[in-house]
């Protein structure tokens, strides 16, 4: 026996197999589960740092967020003239008529006028 | 590669894939067929960080010889079915039906599990040495060895039945 007779017999194996169509519907739903595990498995290494990433950021928030206080935020704009600040938290009400504001403005004019005669 | 990709490229290899690991497997089609799924998981699994490079059909038998030894080593218990078992197979899917190559089988079993793969992939797929080295991961001349224990083993088996 030479080895042409050798691969005459192995090429004619022709066994009976089933379904090719089966086989690939079995395939097909084996590769479903896969594609669903290693999505579910994406997903929980994604999930820790989302979650680290969210409690970051509410840290930061929480932190950095500029605290509320009664003071008046023009306060230190004029430290050493109690009156005149007290004037520029007036004009910081937000209902004033416009009227009212202009008289406030001259007002301030006039007083900053003296403040400065008195300056020299 | 994604699964489309992989589904066309099995699809071409699939006939030659099922026919190789069923010869591999005795004839026991339901074994041939465990050994296939499971070997067609792992390459989709791999299929992602495929390299185009690499020849699918090269990458993809070196899997199927992988699972199909890791199979055999689990099922050591493993033997070819015998004519006189037909007796007792009710269904033909447990077989390839008409024990037309139970001679075959029976060569085929007395040979180790690294000469019975590069018979077949020498002599049932047509594969180059070159090409089988690379599939079994091992050098040509152990190939070309391994070929010739095969080669004298499966003449006398043969010649006997003729």
């Amino acid at each position: 026996m030479n080895d042409q007779e050798l691969r005459d017999i192995f090429h004619s194996y022709r066994p009976e197999m089933s379904s090719e169509e089966d086989f690939m519907a079995r395939l097909n739903e084996q590769m479903d589960t896969i594609d669903a595990s290693q999505r579910g498995r994406r997903l929980r290494l994604f999930l820790p740092w989302v979650s680290g990433i969210a409690a970051a950021v509410a840290v930061g928030l929480f932190i950095f967020k500029p605290a509320k206080t009664t003071e008046p935020q023009m306060a230190t704009v004029y430290p050493y003239y109690p009156e005149r600040t007290a004037l520029v938290m007036m004009n910081t009400d937000p209902l004033a008529s416009f009227e009212e504001t202009v008289a406030e403005i001259e007002r301030s004019g006039q007083q900053l006028q003296l403040a400065i005669a008195e300056m020299k | 590669m994604n699964r489309e990709e992989f589904t066309a490229q099995v699809r071409t290899e699939l006939y030659g894939l099922r026919r190789f690991l069923l010869a591999a497997c005795g004839g026991n089609s339901q074994e041939a067929d465990d050994v296939a799924q499971e070997a067609l998981m792992k390459a989709y699994v791999a299929s992602r960080s495929f390299e185009h490079k690499t020849e699918f059909s090269a990458w993809l038998y070196r899997i199927a010889c992988n699972t199909l030894v890791d199979h055999q080593r689990k099922n050591s218990s493993r033997t070819t079915l015998d004519i006189n078992a037909a007796f007792g197979v009710a269904s033909g899917s447990q077989t390839d039906g008409a024990f037309a190559y139970q001679d075959l089988y029976r060569a085929i079993d007395g040979l180790n599990v690294s000469e019975r793969t590069t018979v077949l992939l020498f002599y049932m797929e047509d594969r180059p040495v070159r090409e089988i080295a690379t599939i079994m991961n091992v050098a040509e001349g152990t190939v070309k060895a391994s070929l010739s224990r095969a080669r004298e083993h499966l003449k006398e088996k043969l010649k006997e039945k003729r």
